[in-house]
C-alpha cells in the first residue's frame, strides 16, 4: 500500500530546510521502495490565524492577536521559536497575528502533512517533534540529499512492513 | 514456538559495562539506545566518580536506525574525551547498532591518537548475555590497548576469577585471592578495584604467568593472552572457599609457579590451625544443627554452584542434592564443570543441571526430597520457594536483595568462615 512523505526541500534535491523555515513541502508518494514526487504543497500562514480552530491551544490567542501580545515571544513562545528555526527565522511566533504561535504554528504546519507517514528536514524543535509523534509521523532531521533520504527511509519502511530484519 | 524465560539470572552482554565500571578510572561509553546503562545498573556499590547515571551514550533512535549512528558516536566520544577525565574509554555497543551495522570499530580507530585510550568491546545483547560480555572487555583490552613484552616480571601473576558486579563478594574475593598468592610469594596483578585501574592493565603483559579461577568464564581471555601476549596460564576451575580447596588450590599454584614446597606448606599449616581452631569452638553447634538441613542446592553461576558445593561437602560435611547452574554455560565447557561436580570428598557425587528457567528450578526444588528442610544457597528469586519448604535460604548470587555486601569475601580460608557465619545465622534464626 502506498505512503506519503513529506520533503522540507528548496531545491527538491537537498534536504535544507528546517521544519519550522520550511514554507511548504514536497511531497512524495511512495509504493515499496519505489518513490515519485506527487505534489508540492504550500504552508499559508494566514490560513487560520489567531481564530481558527486550531488556535485553542493558544488560550490568549486573542490578545496575543493584538500584535503586541507576542513582542517579547523569544521567551513566552521562545520554546518552538527556537527550536523550529531559530538559525533562519523564528517563524513560529512571528507570523502576523498568528499570536503565541509556539506549539500552534508547529501544529498547523504538522496538520499540512497529516497523512504523510513520514517528514524529512534538516532540523525539527521539540515541539514540532510532539506534533509528529502524536500523529505518528515519523520526523527525520538529517543533512543528506532528498534521494539519499527517501531511500534510506523507505527501504527501512519496506523492511519493517514486511517484517524483514534489519540486519545489515 | 515462543519461549518464555522465566526469573533469568543475568543480563545482556551490555552489562558488561559494569566491568569496566570496575576498573578504576575507566569509563563505558555506551552506543545504544537510552535507558540501557539505567536497566542494567544494580543499585548496590555502582555509585562513585563514574556511575551509570552519567556513562556517556549515544541514546540513538529511529533516525539512527535509518541514516546510522556512527556520526553520533563520534561526537559522543569526542565529547566524552572532552569532559570526562578518564584514563580508559571503552565504547560498548548494543544491539541496535549492531543490528543495523554501525562500524564502531572504526570510529573507534578515527580516535587511536587520541591523549587518552579508547577502545570498543562488542557487547549486543543477542551476542550472549553479561557473562560473554565481560569475556568481551577482557578481550577488547588484550586486542586493542595491552601490548606484547620480553620483560617478564618474576613471580608476577595476572589473576581471573569474578565477574564484578554480577558476583556480589566480587571485591573481596579478588582481594583475599590476591592475598593467598602473596602468601606463597608470588606477586598478583588484578585489574579490577581500588587502586588497581591501567597501571595494573598495564602490567599484565609483563606477567609470568595467568591465573584463572572459573570454570568457563575467560577461558577464551587467557588462551588469547597466551597467543598473544605469550603468557602461559592455569586454569583452575574451582574457586577455593573453606579450608579443603584452598590447600589444594594453593598446592597446585604454587607447583604451576614453582614455589618451594615447604613455603606452601608452612601458609597452608597456618592458615588451617586458625581454621579448625575456629570450626573446633562451634563444633556442638554444628552438630545440633545438622538436623536441620541434611541435603542443600546451589542456584548461582558455574563459579559459586561449583565453588560452593565443593565447599559445604568436603568442609561442613553436607550432601548435595541437585545443583543449578544458572549462567547459561556454553555448551563447550559443560561436560567439564558436570565432572568437576562428581569430584567431592567422601564418595560423594552432585547431580548438576544447567538450567536458566527459574520456574523449571523452583519445581525442581520443590519435587526434590531433601529429607527434612532445605539449605538453599541461591538468588533473590529463590528465597520464596524456600521459605514455602520452611528451608534455610542465604542469597549468594544475582539477583542480591537480601545482603549488602561491601568487601566481604567468601574466597579462601576466612571466605570460608564467613560463609559458615552466614548459614548458621540463617539455622540459627528460626529457634529465636
Amino acid at each position: 500500500m502506498s505512503y506519503l512523505i513529506a520533503v522540507a526541500t528548496s531545491n527538491a534535491r537537498d534536504v535544507d530546510l528546517g521544519f519550522g523555515a520550511a514554507t511548504g513541502f514536497h511531497i512524495y508518494e511512495v509504493e515499496g521502495t519505489d518513490y515519485k514526487e506527487k505534489e508540492y504543497r504550500e504552508f499559508s500562514e494566514e490560513i487560520g490565524g489567531a481564530g481558527s480552530s486550531s488556535g485553542v491551544n493558544c488560550g490568549s490567542a486573542g490578545a496575543c492577536g493584538s500584535g503586541t501580545g507576542c513582542g517579547g515571544e523569544a521567551a513566552g513562545c521562545g520554546g518552538a521559536g527556537a527550536d523550529t528555526g531559530a538559525e533562519t527565522k523564528p517563524s513560529g511566533c512571528n507570523g502576523p497575528s498568528n499570536g503565541c504561535s509556539g506549539s500552534d504554528g508547529a501544529q498547523r504546519k504538522v496538520e499540512l502533512i497529516a497523512d504523510c507517514r513520514s517528514l524529512v528536514c534538516k532540523k525539527i524543535g521539540f515541539q514540532a517533534q510532539k506534533q509528529l509523534e502524536k500523529r505518528a509521523i515519523a520526523g527525520f532531521d538529517v543533512e543528506c540529499s532528498v534521494d539519499e533520504a527517501l531511500s534510506k527511509i523507505t527501504g527501512y519502511f519496506d523492511k519493517i512492513d514486511n517484517h524483514i530484519s534489519l540486519r545489515r | 514456538m515462543a519461549k518464555l524465560l522465566d526469573k533469568q539470572r543475568y543480563k545482556c552482554a551490555l552489562g558488561a559495562m559494569q566491568t569496566v565500571q570496575a576498573i578504576e578510572r575507566a569509563i563505558p561509553i555506551l552506543h545504544s539506545g537510552p535507558g540501557c546503562a539505567q536497566k542494567l545498573s544494580d543499585g548496590n556499590g555502582s555509585s562513585g566518580y563514574f556511575s551509570p547515571n552519567i556513562f556517556p551514550c549515544t541514546s540513538i533512535n529511529e533516525k539512527d536506525v535509518v541514516f546510522g549512528g556512527v556520526k553520533k558516536l563520534h561526537s559522543t566520544i569526542d565529547n566524552a574525551l572532552k569532559v570526562i577525565d578518564a584514563d580508559l574509554y571503552v565504547v560498548l555497543t548494543g544491539c541496535i547498532p549492531e543490528i543495523v551495522g554501525d562500524d564502531s570499530g572504526e570510529v573507534v580507530s578515527e580516535f587511536a591518537d587520541a591523549e587518552k585510550p579508547v577502545i570498543y568491546a562488542p557487547t549486543a545483547g543477542f551476542k550472549g548475555n553479561n557473562y560473554k560480555g565481560h569475556e568481551q572487555i577482557i578481550d577488547a583490552i588484550i586486542d586493542q590497548y595491552a601490548k606484547k613484552t620480553d620483560k617478564k616480571e618474576k613471580g608476577l601473576v595476572n589473576i581471573w576469577a569474578d565477574v564484578p558486579y554480577q558476583d556480589l563478594y566480587w571485591l573481596g574475593n579478588l582481594r583475599a585471592l590476591e592475598k593467598l598468592i602473596e602468601e606463597i610469594g608470588l606477586t598478583p596483578n588484578t585489574i579490577f578495584g581500588y587502586q588497581r585501574g591501567i597501571k595494573n592493565i598495564d602490567k599484565i603483559a609483563s606477567a609470568e604467568f595467568n591465573l584463572l579461577i572459573s570454570p568457563w568464564v575467560s577461558v577464551k581471555n587467557v588462551k588469547k593472552m597466551e597467543k598473544k601476549l605469550g603468557i602461559p596460564y592455569l586454569h583452575y576451575s574451582t574457586l577455593p572457599i573453606g579450608a579443603f580447596e584452598t590447600s589444594k588450590f594453593l598446592r597446585e599454584v604454587g607447583k604451576f609457579a614453582g614455589v618451594d614446597e615447604k613455603k606452601v606448606e608452612d601458609v597452608i599449616t597456618q592458615h588451617e590451625s586458625y581454621y579448625y581452631y575456629l570450626i573446633e569452638r562451634f563444633a556442638d553447634l554444628f552438630l545440633e544443627n545438622r538436623v536441620i538441613n541434611k541435603q542443600f542446592s546451589v542456584v548461582a553461576d558455574a563459579q559459586y554452584a561449583l565453588g560452593i558445593t565443593k565447599f559445604l561437602t568436603n568442609d561442613l560435611g553436607l550432601v548435595p542434592a541437585k545443583q543449578f547452574v544458572t549462567d547459561d554455560t556454553p555448551k563447550e565447557y559443560r561436560e567439564a564443570i558436570t565432572e568437576e561436580f562428581k569430584k567431592l570428598n567422601y564418595g560423594l557425587e552432585a547431580e548438576v543441571v544447567f538450567e536458566t528457567d527459574g520456574y523449571k528450578i523452583h519445581e525442581e526444588i520443590k519435587n526434590h526430597d531433601y529429607h527434612g528442610y532445605p539449605l538453599v544457597l541461591g538468588g533473590y528469586y529463590d528465597k520464596e520457594v524456600t521459605e514455602d519448604l520452611k528451608g534455610n535460604f542465604l542469597n549468594i548470587s544475582w539477583p542480591v536483595k537480601d545482603k549488602i555486601v561491601l568487601n566481604d569475601a567468601i574466597v579462601g580460608y576466612e571466605g570460608g568462615i564467613r560463609l559458615i557465619e552466614d548459614i548458621y545465622t540463617v539455622a540459627s534464626q528460626r529457634f529465636n
